[in-house]
């Protein structure tokens, strides 16, 4: 009996893939149980310092809306994930070496008469089943993407952490998708996660050194910003003066909400969801029983289909080198 | 041994995994779903300590006022008392209930004193305590449904074996009294033609 080595090494993956899946499949099924587990706080009248689950609208003012990159949708948030195409000798699958989103996070009001802000680094984003939004190009032909896309890639360079803006050689072939998810206005949020006070996270901010340069060029080269800052209004800006202004400016420009609406919204902000070391944290589009079904939908199929598919090639490998 | 003995094997393993795995994870989130009505039954705790300190205030506020009466005033410090001499979940609710019945009722009642509902002091414990009320309507609610999860999980297969091993009993809800749910009796002294 002949052996083909492909053969073997594909009834090798598949054990390996099926152990994976088996015990994914447990992560799972206790993201689900523990979704199940809490019941739903208010904003207003929860209690903060644990793990909250909370349920809410997104809240945003018209002006702050942002344009998705793909899609070209309004919105108030966006995440794009980033894929690469990873080639076999037989086959190929895309696997994920990046992603960026719009803002550090958003609000999201429960009509409890609080707010609720959440800080989306870390947190295990679950979509709506429907149309994704993608595009997909080879690394050399970087001239064909969307030049909002293009845009946004630039702006949020700092994000990346593999994915590099540049036109790739002729010679380059490699292929990257973009994935986009967009939460629209009024869209209904559900969230899982360690709530902390949220007066002191709100205020904690401060802005990027980049971001201070730029504010203190703006001062010195607007006149209506001059006016603005100069404090003892005598006509000039001293050093002080364009330093404080700088560094109240670069806050203004990195928030997401203008000075004004951040001043009326820290107080009725009650609750920050931000990853916490060893603690849930779940951001979905979908309603909390669709989100509980999805999962322990996905849970069933990989700890059933995980064993078989790790048994069949473990099996295949024994049968092979048995039958020699 | 042969491929089937593997197989077989193999499955056996897998199974003996998943079982473990499953049992850890039930045993854990029944703890977890213990520890959870706990800490909300804590979180009540603390709203209910807020609105007895602000009791003995709203009570002085009245008492100066001479023509207010005196009946409504003994009924709230009474469930007051009770509320401190309560020690099970089921006893504190009760007295709990007793104090937001006497509060509707104080408050109710104040709407017939002109000087008492536009002075200054009445007017923010008033607000104080329908805003803890409010909080603490809503800690009920959640501290409820944790029970409700807990009561449900415990009764299920394959929760009972674990719950039957760990011996997990039911808990008890923090229900609303009768006390609570009656209407609030106003005598208004309407004037004599």
């Amino acid at each position: 009996m002949t052996v083909d080595p492909q053969n073997i090494m594909w009834a090798g993956f598949g054990v390996g893939l099926g152990v994976y899946w088996f015990f994914h499949g447990f992560r799972e099924l206790k993201s689900s149980r523990i979704i199940q587990n809490t019941p739903t706080s208010r904003i207003a009248t929860g209690a903060v310092g644990t793990d909250v689950e909370i349920s809410g609208r997104v809240m945003c003012d018209r002006d702050k809306w942002v344009t998705a990159p793909i899609s070209g949708r309004s919105a108030v948030f966006y995440a794009i994930e980033i894929e690469q195409l990873v080639r076999r000798k037989n086959s190929s699958h895309w696997v994920k070496i990046d992603e960026f989103f719009s803002d550090k996070g958003f609000y999201l009001d429960d009509d409890s008469g609080a707010l609720a802000l959440v800080m989306v680094e870390g947190a295990a984003i679950k979509k709506k089943k429907g149309r994704k939004v993608r595009f997909r190009m080879r690394s050399k032909d970087m001239a064909t993407m969307p030049a909002n896309l293009l845009l946004a890639l630039t702006m949020n360079a700092g994000q990346l952490k593999s994915f590099k803006v540049k036109h790739g050689k002729w010679w380059d072939s490699r292929e990257y998708r973009f994935i986009e998810w967009a939460i629209t206005p009024d869209e209904t949020i559900y969230v899982l996660g360690y709530a902390d006070s949220g007066l002191r996270t709100v205020l904690k901010r401060k802005p990027k050194m980049a971001t201070y340069l730029e504010a203190k060029k703006q001062i010195e080269s607007d006149p209506d910003r001059h006016e603005r800052f100069d404090r003892d209004e005598d006509g000039e800006l001293s050093v002080e003066e364009v330093e404080a202004g700088a560094a109240r400016l670069a806050v203004e420009l990195e928030s997401k909400y203008s000075e004004k609406q951040v001043e009326e919204r820290v107080p009725k902000t009650k609750m920050v969801f931000k990853k916490q070391k060893g603690k849930p944290f779940f951001i979905s589009n979908m309603a909390e029983a669709d989100l509980i079904k999805h999962l322990s939908l996905m849970a069933t199929l990989k700890l059933w289909g995980g064993p078989v598919v790790s048994v069949a090639g473990a099996a295949y490998i024994l049968f092979v080198f048995s039958g020699q | 041994m042969s491929v089937t003995t593997l197989v077989v094997l193999g499955i056996l393993i897998f199974g003996l995994v998943a079982l473990v795995g499953y049992v850890f994870m039930i045993y854990n989130g029944l703890i977890s779903l213990k520890e959870n009505i706990q800490k909300a039954w804590a979180n009540i705790d603390v709203i209910l300590k807020q609105r007895h300190d602000e009791l003995p205030k709203l009570i002085s506020v009245c008492e100066s006022f001479a023509e207010f009466e005196k009946g409504i005033l003994d009924r709230l410090m009474k469930a007051r008392e009770k509320y401190f001499k309560a020690s099970s979940v089921g006893s504190k609710a009760k007295a709990s209930s007793e104090v937001t019945a006497a509060l509707q009722g104080l408050f109710a009642l104040a709407e017939n004193y002109p000087e008492i509902k536009s002075n200054q002091h009445f007017m923010q414990l008033q607000d104080r305590i329908s805003h803890l009320e409010e909080t603490l309507a809503d800690r009920r609610e959640f501290y409820n449904d944790s029970v409700n999860n807990y009561n449900i999980r415990i009764q299920q297969i394959p929760d009972v074996f674990v719950a039957g091993f760990l011996q997990y009993k039911k808990e008890e809800l923090f229900q609303v009294t009768e006390v609570e749910k009656q209407d609030v009796k106003i005598d208004i002294k309407l004037p004599q033609f």
